[in-house]
């Protein structure tokens, strides 16, 4: 044995299929007896070439009308007696100038003296209804150019029209569509129906009902609906506009005159965008790209426009020009950041008689804090709206113990309050909840399918190498009985690794190194084909995931969020579970990403660096992976004999209707093994002064509630502050338990309360400087600086320390704006 | 006119030719062009070059021959029309992607469909040659000629096509 043959060898496909000969064959038939692995893939290919053979034979042949055997025959026949004629020259002007006056001739059937031709040779398969030609009838010839060419005819040899090869006939024609006076299509460039952007040259149809209709009495109206066409007026040369339908495009915006010359146009339709250069005047080059209608209340229209000032100027060619010619108009404001931030209305105070119920959904997502470092760290500002308070507490970890041994409550609860660093008449009531661990070993066996974005708009360092990297963290803390599957979603959508176990994770690094991106972006297919495979693969009571990589941004295909989100929900409800990872900027869309995630009862997360990977998929990739909690649901009662209003910090996009609490069918947020999630609430407490909030009117139908009321009978509530109740689901059930921890009123003392609640205070508290709320009381960086220094604390992997540089960086940032 | 008819082909013996492989190269044609109106002109062109041929030099290995030149056509008429697209890798993926969902083999009764979409996502050269190789029969020797690439070359196609069908189909018939 001087080589080991391994399963993988092309040769055992050969031997199996019957392809080798002689010596190789000897040896790969020695190979495979000696070992059952290569026998078996041996079996199992000509298992396949069977089921090949079979399914060929089963599939259905093209329907064929049977060829025209003597026709064809005497076709070659006369292809050789044009060979021979070839021989004689002679025959062969006269043959042909005889038949041409023949074909003449044929056509005027009622001259007697020429039997009309009947036959004419079709150089295609008789399909019996192969289009005669059709020729325009002649005037009569002169008298004795007739008896010339009947002399003529009885002259040639043997011809007969064998030697006239008909082409079959074409039109060059344009057809409208119904979208005004345009041609779609055309058969003007190749003989193919083509569109007519794919062709070359433009060209531009216009017809008479179209000169009647725009009342065009000069070149000039007619030139207007032309593109790359250039015509002088009074005003300097300008030509038309657009695709030639609508005389004005809504996408441009950038012309005195209302006509600007368009020297060409790259995409024909309006929709998603349209490019166009405009000349004359300053030339300027245009990309507009509006694409994005939002659904609901939420009406965020994404304007791109890449704009450039093409050195290309030009005087005039032929005008009269104006004493002082007319100046451009200012080029409009920069362009909107083409990323995209679900608003965040934020709530003011409310009092508690009039609003005893405050109830949010949980959520333990950390993205917005990674995305808020990613501005800092490049030198900006964030925008308010990217700003999510809870988002930016629950990316620390916090100390809270888990919940004991014995019990089977998914959490623990861990109340506390003080004063409010920022309003020291207001206190803080801190809520914390903290999974339950769970070991690599304790969750059920994973499949994974990780379904990547390799469109064009993820090759950059900070995308998909990026991704890259961090899913070859993820598999190395993986389990081997994990299953791990790569969906690739681009112009196409890609299987690029069937299922595979962890223990094969050769393969599975060695197809995510192979990814390589681009192509545009069609999400929705790919989410399809990922939930299959996740299906395919499930595992019961298992971790059974689809984790999205993206920069989201979905180009192709659904791109309405709406119906990914019900796409998304539709496949939760069989197991699978998405969790959204999201990459790059620019084009970032953490809106769509957020959504998908929460709809998926799936954990979001941002990832700007190797770092924010290894601390997602690695020290926290239980949590990541498995939820141990689903659909968790808050709803706090505040007790009005303490509590006169409360404010809930962030959670703006979480919040539920207080009925929504005990309803099992509405949607919340899920936490997972290990995961922290905090809330902080600032209240106002009875006897302090109130903040402004609108009165509400006396019921008339109801007796209004005289205050502290009920909390006065009570002798047992008297020191309550407040009571938290919680609703969660366990992860394969759909009803839900609550617990109840109610809150006692405490010492006030800011700087006596826990390092933790003080860290998580003095991230709320840049939270809110940073959105420049109008609730940041006295808060400023500088100040945030101090309360976070003093309640470091062990800070475990320096994310504390990192959270303080970020401070001090928005502090330089915020100077230096003035 | 012409002395020795026997140097060309008797009509009997295109007759059952033209019968035999008419279809399976028309489907053949079809796949490479991806048009059935130009594949049928090319066919017939293939038809028509054989008929010139004396018998015995075709007599054999007919079938490999009309692949060989119903192939040359092929490529002739596509770089003609400036659409080099035959060993394009994606772009039949992305027409026929639309419709293809492996977690519907497990609605599909039939394990043939299922197959059939497999076998529509590998490349079109790889498709090429499974189909050549199991549906029209051909040896590797054969294809390579027909297909002009080298035989190993052939075996390779081959078998990474049917690594990856075998793979595929396991994957969604555990």
């Amino acid at each position: 044995m001087n080589e080991s043959i391994q399963p993988d060898d092309p040769r055992l496909t050969a031997y199996a299929l019957g392809e080798l000969e002689g010596e190789e064959a000897a040896l790969i038939a020695a190979a495979v007896a000696a070992d059952p692995a290569l026998a078996a893939v041996v079996e199992d290919v000509q298992a396949m070439a069977g089921s090949l053979e079979d399914v060929f034979a089963a599939e259905p042949a093209p329907a064929v009308t049977p060829l025209d055997l003597p026709r064809i025959e005497t076709e070659t026949e006369r292809a050789k007696d044009l060979g021979k004629i070839v021989r004689f020259p002679y025959y062969w002007v006269s043959g042909l100038a005889a038949a041409a006056f023949a074909v003449l001739i044929a056509v005027r059937s009622t001259q007697d003296q020429f039997a009309p031709r009947e036959e004419v040779i079709r150089y295609d398969l008789d399909l019996g209804e192969a289009a005669q030609p059709e020729v325009a009838p002649m005037a009569l010839p002169a008298p004795d150019f007739m008896q010339q060419a009947e002399k003529l005819q009885r002259e040639a040899v043997e011809i007969d029209d064998a030697n006239v090869v008909t082409l079959s006939p074409f039109e060059v024609s344009a057809d409208a569509d119904n979208q005004g006076y345009t041609a779609a299509t055309t058969l003007a460039g190749n003989r193919l129906n083509t569109e007519l952007r794919d062709v070359g040259n433009a060209v531009t149809v216009i017809s008479s009902q179209f000169l009647t209709d725009i009342a065009a009495t000069d070149n000039e109206s007619l030139l207007q609906y032309t593109t790359g066409t250039e015509v002088g007026n009074i005003q300097g040369n300008f030509a038309g506009i657009g695709d030639g339908t609508q005389p004005a495009v809504q996408n441009f915006y950038n012309n005195p005159n209302g006509n600007t010359r368009v020297r060409g146009l790259t995409a024909a339709s309006n929709e998603p965008g349209t490019t166009f250069r405009v000349g004359s005047y300053g030339s300027a080059s245009d990309q507009a790209d509006m694409n994005r209608v939002l659904v609901d209340d939420q009406l965020a229209v994404r304007v791109a426009e890449v704009r450039q000032q093409a050195p290309a100027v030009r005087e005039a060619t032929f005008s009269v020009r104006m004493a002082d010619p007319v100046p451009m108009a200012p080029p409009p404001a920069p362009p909107l950041a083409t990323e995209g931030y679900t608003p965040i209305d934020e709530t003011g105070f409310q009092r508690v008689l009039d609003h005893p119920l405050s109830t949010f959904a949980v959520e333990a997502d950390t993205a917005s804090y990674a995305n808020v470092r990613r501005f800092l760290t490049s030198g900006s500002l964030p925008p308010a709206d990217a700003v999510r308070i809870e988002e930016l507490i629950n990316a620390f970890p916090y100390d809270y113990s888990p919940p004991a041994a014995g019990t089977d409550a998914p959490f623990a609860a861990h109340l506390e309050v003080a004063a409010a660093p920022w309003a020291p008449e207001h206190q803080l009531v801190r809520v914390g909840l903290k999974g339950r661990d769970l070991s690599a070993a304790d969750r059920g066996p994973a499949n994974l399918v990780f379904l990547l974005d390799v469109s064009g708009s993820m090759n950059q360092p900070n995308k998909l190498p990026l991704v890259k990297a961090a899913l070859r963290l993820l598999v190395g803390q993986l389990r081997a009985d994990d299953r791990v599957a790569i969906v690739t979603y681009a112009g196409s959508s890609g299987l690029a690794l069937p299922s595979t176990p962890v223990s094969q994770g050769g393969e599975i690094l060695a197809s995510l190194d192979n990814l390589r991106a681009g192509g545009s972006t069609n999400g929705a297919m790919g989410i399809h084909l990922a939930y299959d495979v996740a299906r395919a693969n499930f595992v019961a009571g298992g971790v059974n995931r689809v984790i999205l990589c993206t920069d989201g941004d979905f180009n192709v295909g659904v791109t309405n969020v709406g119906d990914l989100g019900r796409l998304v929900e539709e496949k939760r409800e069989t197991g699978v579970f998405l969790t959204a990872l999201g990459f790059g900027m620019g084009n970032y869309q953490d809106d769509t990403l957020e959504q998908l995630a929460n709809k998926g009862n799936g954990f979001y997360g941002y990832i700007d660096t190797e770092k924010e990977a290894r601390r997602l998929l690695v020290e926290q990739v239980n949590g990541t992976l498995a939820v141990i909690a689903k659909d968790v649901k808050i709803q706090v009662e505040f007790n009005p004999a303490r509590v006169a209003a409360y404010r809930l910090i962030g959670y703006e996009n979480r919040r539920l209707a207080a009925e929504d609490f005990n309803n099992d069918a509405v949607d919340a947020g899920e936490i997972g093994a290990g995961h922290t999630v905090t809330a902080l609430y600032e209240i106002v407490p009875t006897g302090a002064e109130l903040p402004t909030i609108g009165a509400v009117d006396d019921l008339k139908y109801q007796f209004a509630r005289p205050a502290n009321a009920m909390a006065a009978a009570e002798p047992d509530f008297v020191n309550e502050l407040l009571t938290v109740k919680v609703r969660a689901k366990a992860p394969d059930s759909d009803e839900s338990r609550r617990w109840d921890f109610p809150l006692s009123a405490g010492p006030a003392n800011f700087a006596g309360a826990s390092p933790d609640f003080r860290f998580a205070a003095s991230v709320a508290g840049f939270g809110l400087v940073l959105r420049d709320s109008a609730f940041k009381g006295t808060a400023t960086f500088a100040q945030i600086v101090a309360w976070a220094e003093s309640a470091i604390g062990p800070d475990l992997g320096g994310h504390r320390r990192e959270f303080l540089q970020l401070v001090r960086r928005a502090e330089a940032l915020a100077g230096a704006q003035g | 006119m012409e002395p020795a008819v026997e140097n060309e082909n008797t009509g009997s013996f295109v007759a059952t030719t033209v019968r035999a492989h008419q279809a399976p190269l028309l489907r053949y044609a079809t796949r490479l062009l991806g048009d059935a109106e130009t594949a049928r002109d090319v066919v017939q062109d293939t038809f028509v070059k054989l008929m010139q041929q004396p018998v015995g030099a075709v007599d054999g290995h007919v079938a490999e021959w009309l692949y060989r030149v119903c192939r040359n056509r092929a490529v002739d008429v596509l770089r003609k029309e400036g659409r080099m697209r035959l060993f394009a890798e994606g772009e039949l993926e992305q027409v026929r992607t639309a419709d293809l969902r492996p977690g519907r083999a497990l609605e599909a009764a039939e394990t043939q469909d299922a197959l059939l979409r497999l076998i529509d996502t590998l490349p079109p050269n790889q498709q090429e040659v499974i189909r050549l190789k199991f549906q029209s029969g051909f040896s590797y020797k054969e294809i390579s000629r027909i297909t002009e690439l080298s035989v190993s070359n052939v075996g390779f196609l081959i078998h990474t096509a049917v690594k990856r069908l075998r793979a595929e189909f396991a994957a969604q018939h555990p």
